[in-house]
C-alpha cells in the first residue's frame, strides 16, 4: 500500500462494498421468490472493481455499466429503494420500470446508463469524453464492461478516437473469466493488454478483489485523464461468484467448484479488506458487524418500500418514447 | 446586403449548408463528426466552407468508423452536445444499427425520460448513380420502424433547411436522408431564418382526381407524372409526407378521401417498405371514400446492380406513375 | 432467525420445481454452500446448496411433489433456534395487492405477480387444479366473449361506392358496375342518384327558444364533468350515521387552546384521510380497464363560489396535522372566492368532501368527482334521541353519505372504509393507534 488511509476511509470502503453484496443477495432471493420478474445478474465477488473505482470518482463525473450494473449503479449513488422498485418493474424505480435490472440510468449520480448489448456503451463514454472535452469541463467518464466486450468491434472504434483526440475516458476491463458460459481463453486471441498496447493507451493491471488497489490505480488513471493526458484502459481481474445470471445454477460444465470455492473463501474482496484492517488492528470485527446489521436493515426497508410500490399506471407505456 | 426574406435560387446541397452554418452559428453544442467532413467536405462537396468558418474542433474528421462515430454522437448528445453524425452513404447505417436501434432510440424511454439523445443523423438515400449494389440503398424504412427514432426526407432546397434546422434542434435523435442525386437540384430558398416543422406534410401540387404520394426524390417523379397527366385531363394532388416518424397521416388521409385515389411512391424496395405503411394508412383513414385499391412503386426487390441498362429498371419513373394512375382512373 | 429453504425460480415465469431428492435429511447437520436438494425445473435438474449453516429442520415437501416457486418447504435452523411461528405459505410471497378479504385459496407467486403486472383481481381467477397457477391468469385473461355477425352476400363495390349508395338510400341490385369484373364504382352510385325523383324537402320547423341564461365557463365544466360523471361512472351509496360527540369535544377542546379557525370540515378531512390509509382501494381510480391505487392521499373539497363549484385540493392530506389542514383549507377557500387558485390546488385529488352541514341539509348524495373513486357527503350535526342500552338519550349525530364507483370499489369494501371512519370520528383516539 502506497497511501495513507485513516480508518475511517476504510471503513467506508468496506461499507460500500457490503452494501451491493447485500443488495444483491437480496435481489438473488427475490428473484428465486418469483418476486422479481425477468433477469438477474449478479455482482457479487466484484464489489471491489466497483467501489475502488467509484471512490476515485466525483459525484459529477460519468459511468457506463453493463447488464451486470447493479453494483457500479450503488458504487456511484443509486439509493436501494429506487434500485429493488426499478428491479420489480415499479412506478417509483429510478426509470418508472421501464429499464428494470439491467437498464438503470441516473443523471444525479452520473449514471449514463447501463446497457445491455455487451460492449455497447463504449461509444456513449466516448462521446461523452469528447462532450467534456469540447465543453471544457474536467470531468472524467469510466466505462465498465466485462471481458466478453473485448471482441465487439465497437469497443476498438472508440479506443482508436479516445487516443487519437486524448479523451477523458477510462475502459475499465472487469476480467471476471468467462464470457457468459464460455472461459475468456476459448474466445479471445492475443493477450487483454496487447489490445490498448495497440492504440498507444495507457493500461494499467490491478487485482480486482483488493479494493485498496483498485482504488489507487484508478485514481492515477482518473487525474491522468482529467489532466487530459488521454485514456487509459483499466484492467481489473476479478471473479463472478454466482453464474450469469440467478437461474445459472449448473456451472460444472464449465468452471468447478473447487475453483468458486477459493475465490470465495481466499479471494473475497470484503473479507480480504476486513482481515487487512484487523491485522493491523485499525478495528475490530464488531464494527463490521455492525455496519452488516445497519446495511442489511437498510436492504429490508427499500424492499418493503418496492414491494408496496405501485406499478407504473397504463398511461406510462407511450410515454418518453421521444423527449 | 439583400433584404430579408428574399427568396434566393440555391442548390439542395447549399440548403444543407446552410442549415448546418446557422444552426452552428446559433448554438455553440452543435458540432459535425463524420469521415472526410472537414477539408473534403464530404464526398458529395456538400459541407464545404464549413471548416473553415467553424474549425476542426466543431467540425471533425473522424476515422472510418461508423458505429464508434455514431455511439460518440450517442454519449455527447447526453451529456450537453448537439452532435450531427455523418454517415456518408445510406448504405453504412448497417453498421451504425447496434447504435441507432439500441441506444440512441432507446435511452429516453428506458431511462423513464431521465436521460435524452438530442442528435442528428445526416446520410443519403437513391439509386443511380451507377455505384451498384453497396451504395445505392434506400433504407430509411429500416429507421422509420424504431420507436424512439425520427427521420426526415426532405425534397426540396426549402424543405432540406427548413427540417434540417428543426432536426438540429429537436430533443430525440432525428435521421435525414438526402438523395444523393438531388444535391444539385436548385429550388427557391429565402434568405433568413425559418424552420419546417418535423411531422408535417406538403401538398407539393392540388388535384382533384387521385393523390400521388412521393417522398424525396420520388416526389420529383410525383411532380413529372402529374404533369403528364393533366395533359389527359386527370388533376393528380402530390402529396410529400416531407417527415416519414412521425408521419403527418391526417393530411394523407385528407387528400385520398378528396380524390377516391392514391398511388404511394418511395426508392426503398418495395417489400415491408415506406410505400406499404403510407398505403396501409390511407386505405385504413380514407377506406369509406376509396373508388379503388391503393397502389405503390418503390424499389425492385433486387440489390441495386451496377449496369446502367440494368439499374434504371429498378427505380420508380414518371411513366409507370402515369400508367398506374390511368388505370385507376379507369382511362385504359 | 430460522432460515428459509424455498423452491428457487430459476426462470423466466416458471411457475414449479420439482423436488426429487432431498441429499440432507431432516434433523442432519448442514454446512452453507452444501448441496441440499435436486430439483427439477423445465429446463434442468439441479443441486440446490444450503443457504446457511445449521440444521435441516421443518422438511415440509417429498420427493416427487411439484412445489410453487418462491414456496418455503424446510428450515435451516442454527444452534438454539427454533422454528418460526407457522405462516400461510402464501403470505409473504403476495406481491402487493391491497384486498380486504382475507386469502382464500392457495396462489403461485408466479401467478400473483402475474396479476398485479395485468391489474386483474387474482381473487376473482378460478382455479384448475390446488392453486391458482400461471395458466389460470392466462386463460382468466384471454376469456373474453366473441362476437360474430352474419355476413351479407357478397357485391362488388369501392368502399366509397358502398358508403354513398347507403348514404343515397340506393340498393347496389339495381345498379350496373363499371369497374374491373363489374364492380360498382362511386360513379355509377352518383350516376343513379341522378336519375332518380328527388324527394320533397320537408323544412324543420325551429321550436320556439327559450332565453338561454349565460352560465359561466366555469359552470358550464362543471355541467359538462357532472354529466360525465353521472353518465359513465357507476354510482352507488352508502349512508351511515354517528355520534359527533367526541368530534364537538374535539374541536372545542381545540378552540379552547385558540385554535378558533378550526371546523368539523378540518376534523373530518383529517379523519377521512387517516381511514384512506387503511382502504387504499377508496384511493384509487378506475383507468382503462384497470384499477390504479394512488399513493398520496389527496383530498379534495367542494367549495361554492359565485361562478359555480370548485374543488380546491389539500394535498398528503394523511401526513398534515388538523392545525395544518386547517390552515390549507383556509387558504384554498379563500383563493377559490378570489379566483385565484394555482393549477397544483386544482389538482391531484384522489378523493372528496363535501359538506353542506352548515345549510342544514341533514343528509345528500353528491356525484363522484372523476377520476375519483369515492365523494364523502358531510350532513348537519343534529342532535337526536337515540335508544342506547335500552335507555333515552339525546346525542349530536352527524350523517354521511358515501358515493363510490363500482368499477373500482364494492360494497363490502366500502362500507368497511364507512366503519373505520365511524369508528375515528366516535373515538378520535383511536387514530392514534
Amino acid at each position: 500500500m502506497s497511501k495513507e488511509y485513516d480508518v475511517e476511509q476504510l471503513l467506508h470502503f468496506y461499507q460500500q462494498m457490503f452494501r451491493i453484496r447485500a443488495f444483491e443477495e437480496k435481489t438473488n432471493e427475490l428473484y428465486q421468490r418469483a418476486i422479481m420478474p425477468g433477469l438477474a445478474h449478479l455482482y457479487i465477488g466484484e464489489e471491489a472493481v466497483a467501489v475502488g473505482v467509484c471512490e476515485a470518482l466525483r459525484k459529477d463525473d460519468y459511468i457506463t455499466s453493463t447488464h451486470r450494473g447493479h453494483g457500479h449503479c450503488l458504487a456511484k449513488g443509486a439509493s436501494f429503494d429506487r434500485m429493488f422498485a426499478e428491479l420489480l418493474g415499479k412506478h417509483p424505480g429510478y426509470c418508472h420500470g421501464k429499464g428494470g435490472s439491467m437498464h438503470i440510468a441516473d443523471p444525479d449520480s452520473g449514471n449514463l446508463g447501463a446497457n445491455a448489448i455487451v460492449g455497447g456503451s463504449a461509444g456513449i463514454a466516448t462521446g461523452a469524453a469528447l462532450s467534456m472535452k469540447m465543453q471544457g469541463l474536467d470531468r472524467v467518464v469510466v466505462c465498465f464492461f466485462g471481458e466478453g466486450a473485448l471482441n465487439e468491434g465497437l469497443v476498438y472504434e472508440s479506443m482508436n478516437m479516445a487516443q487519437l483526440w486524448k479523451l477523458p475516458v477510462i475502459y475499465c476491463c472487469e476480467n471476471n473469466l468467462y464470457n457468459e458460459y464460455t472461459p475468456y481463453q476459448e474466445t479471445t486471441a492475443g493477450t487483454f493488454l496487447g489490445r490498448p498496447a495497440a492504440f498507444g493507451m495507457n493500461a494499467v493491471e490491478v487485482d480486482g478483489q483488493d479494493v485498496l488497489a483498485v482504488y489507487e490505480a484508478a485514481g492515477q488513471v482518473i487525474e491522468r485523464a482529467r489532466k487530459g493526458e488521454g485514456p487509459s484502459f483499466l484492467l481489473c481481474n476479478t471473479y463472478r461468484f454466482y453464474g450469469h445470471h440467478v437461474g445459472d445454477i449448473d456451472r460444472s460444465y464449465y468452471r468447478s467448484k473447487e475453483e468458486e470455492l477459493y475465490w470465495m473463501t481466499e479471494r473475497d474482496p470484503l473479507k480480504l479488506l476486513a482481515n487487512w484492517m484487523l491485522d493491523r488492528k485499525l478495528t475490530d470485527s464488531n464494527v463490521f458487524t455492525q455496519i452488516e446489521n445497519e446495511i442489511r436493515a437498510e436492504v429490508e426497508a427499500a424492499v418493503q418500500f418496492a414491494i408496496n410500490a405501485p406499478y407504473p399506471p397504463k398511461e406510462e407505456v407511450d410515454q418518453h418514447v421521444y423527449a | 446586403m439583400s433584404t430579408p426574406n428574399a427568396v434566393r435560387e440555391i442548390t439542395f446541397g447549399q440548403a444543407v449548408n446552410e442549415a448546418i452554418a446557422e444552426e452552428m452559428r446559433r448554438d455553440p453544442r452543435v458540432f459535425m463528426i463524420g469521415e472526410d467532413i472537414a477539408e473534403a467536405g464530404t464526398t458529395f462537396k456538400v459541407l464545404k466552407g464549413l471548416v473553415e468558418e467553424f474549425g476542426k474542433e466543431r467540425i471533425i474528421d473522424s476515422p472510418i468508423a461508423e458505429a464508434g462515430i455514431t455511439g460518440i454522437g450517442v454519449g455527447a448528445a447526453m451529456t450537453g452536445m448537439r452532435p450531427i453524425v455523418d454517415i456518408m452513404f445510406g448504405d453504412f447505417i448497417t453498421l451504425a444499427m447496434d447504435q441507432l436501434v439500441n441506444q440512441a432510440a432507446k435511452i429516453h424511454y428506458m431511462s423513464g425520460g431521465k436521460w435524452s439523445v438530442p442528435m442528428v443523423v445526416r446520410t443519403t438515400l437513391g439509386a443511380t448513380r451507377r455505384s451498384a449494389a453497396q451504395h445505392s440503398q434506400s433504407l430509411h424504412a429500416w429507421l422509420c420502424h424504431i420507436p424512439g427514432l425520427k427521420v426526415i426526407a426532405p425534397s426540396t432546397p426549402y424543405d432540406a433547411k427548413g427540417l434540417l434546422k428543426s432536426a438540429i434542434r429537436d430533443n430525440s435523435p432525428v435521421v435525414t436522408f438526402e438523395d444523393k442525386m438531388m444535391f444539385q437540384l436548385k429550388g427557391p430558398v429565402p434568405e433568413g431564418e425559418y424552420t419546417i416543422p418535423l411531422g408535417v406534410a406538403d401538398i407539393k401540387r392540388v388535384g382533384k382526381d387521385i393523390t400521388l404520394v412521393g417522398t424525396s426524390s420520388m416526389v420529383h417523379v410525383a411532380l413529372e407524372a402529374a404533369k403528364i397527366l393533366a395533359e389527359i385531363g386527370i388533376e393528380a394532388e402530390v402529396v410529400d409526407p416531407r417527415t416519414l416518424k412521425p408521419l403527418d397521416t391526417e393530411t394523407l388521409i385528407n387528400s385520398a378521401k378528396k380524390t377516391s385515389r392514391a398511388i404511394v411512391i418511395d426508392e426503398g424496395h418495395l417489400s415491408y417498405g415506406v410505400t406499404a405503411e403510407i398505403a396501409s394508412i390511407i386505405a385504413d383513414g380514407a377506406f369509406y371514400y376509396l373508388d379503388a385499391p391503393v397502389k405503390r412503386l418503390g424499389a425492385m426487390d433486387v440489390p441495386i446492380p451496377f449496369s446502367p441498362a440494368l439499374e434504371d429498371l429498378t427505380v420508380p419513373t414518371p411513366a409507370q406513375v402515369v400508367e398506374m394512375a390511368k388505370t385507376l382512373c379507369g382511362r385504359v | 432467525m430460522a432460515t428459509e429453504v424455498f423452491m428457487p425460480a430459476l426462470g423466466i415465469a416458471q411457475d414449479t420445481g420439482k423436488l426429487l431428492e432431498w441429499l440432507v435429511q431432516e434433523g442432519e447437520k448442514v454446512t452453507k454452500g452444501q448441496p441440499i436438494m435436486v430439483i427439477e425445473t423445465d429446463k434442468t435438474t439441479v443441486e440446490i446448496e444450503a443457504p446457511a449453516s445449521g440444521v435441516l429442520a421443518n422438511v415440509r415437501a417429498q420427493p416427487g411433489e411439484d412445489v410453487p416457486v418462491g414456496q418455503v418447504i424446510a428450515h435451516i435452523l442454527a444452534e438454539g433456534e427454533a422454528l418460526p411461528a407457522p405462516t400461510p405459505p402464501q403470505a409473504q410471497t403476495q406481491p402487493s395487492i391491497p384486498s380486504a378479504e382475507p386469502p382464500t385459496k392457495l396462489i403461485s407467486p408466479v401467478a400473483a405477480r402475474l396479476a398485479a403486472e395485468k391489474g386483474i383481481d387474482i381473487q376473482k381467477v378460478p382455479s384448475s387444479r390446488d392453486r391458482v397457477t400461471k395458466e389460470d391468469v392466462l386463460a382468466y385473461l384471454a376469456a373474453q366473449p366473441q362476437t360474430q355477425k352474419a355476413s351479407p352476400p357478397r357485391v362488388l363495390a369501392s368502399p366509397k361506392a358502398r358508403r354513398l349508395a347507403q348514404e343515397a338510400g340506393i340498393a347496389f341490385g339495381a345498379l350496373h358496375g363499371s369497374g374491373p369484373d363489374g364492380a360498382i364504382l362511386a360513379a355509377d352510385v352518383l350516376q343513379a342518384i341522378q336519375n332518380r325523383v328527388p324527394p320533397t324537402p320537408v323544412a324543420p320547423q325551429p321550436p320556439v327558444a327559450a332565453q338561454p341564461f349565460a352560465a359561466s365557463r366555469m359552470w358550464k365544466t362543471m355541467a359538462k364533468r357532472m354529466a360525465e360523471s353521472w353518465q359513465t361512472v357507476p354510482h352507488f351509496f352508502l349512508e351511515s350515521e354517528v355520534n359527533a360527540s367526541a368530534l364537538l369535544a374535539w374541536r372545542e377542546q381545540l378552540r379552547a387552546r385558540g385554535h378558533n379557525e378550526v371546523t368539523i370540515t378540518d376534523l373530518l378531512l383529517k379523519l377521512t384521510a387517516l381511514a384512506l390509509r387503511q382502504h387504499p382501494r377508496l384511493n384509487a381510480s378506475w383507468i382503462g380497464e384497470d384499477i390504479v391505487l394512488h399513493q398520496e392521499i389527496n383530498l379534495g373539497l367542494a367549495v361554492m363560489v359565485e361562478e359555480g363549484l370548485l374543488v380546491p385540493v389539500i394535498h398528503k392530506a394523511d401526513q398534515l396535522g388538523v392545525l395544518e389542514i386547517a390552515a390549507r383549507r383556509q387558504k384554498l377557500i379563500a383563493g377559490a372566492q378570489a379566483n385565484r387558485l394555482s393549477l397544483e390546488e386544482m389538482s391531484g385529488g384522489t378523493f372528496t368532501l363535501s359538506n353542506l352541514g352548515m345549510f342544514g341539509v341533514s343528509a345528500f348524495s353528491a356525484i363522484i368527482n372523476p377520476p375519483e373513486a369515492g365523494i364523502l357527503a358531510i350532513g348537519t350535526i343534529e342532535e337526536k334521541v337515540i335508544a342506547q342500552q335500552g335507555q333515552m338519550m339525546v346525542q349530536p349525530r352527524l350523517r354521511l353519505t358515501l358515493s363510490l364507483d363500482h368499477r373500482v370499489v364494492d360494497g363490502a369494501r366500502g362500507a368497511q372504509f364507512l366503519q373505520t371512519l365511524k369508528g375515528l370520528i366516535e373515538e378520535p383516539l383511536r387514530s392514534l393507534d
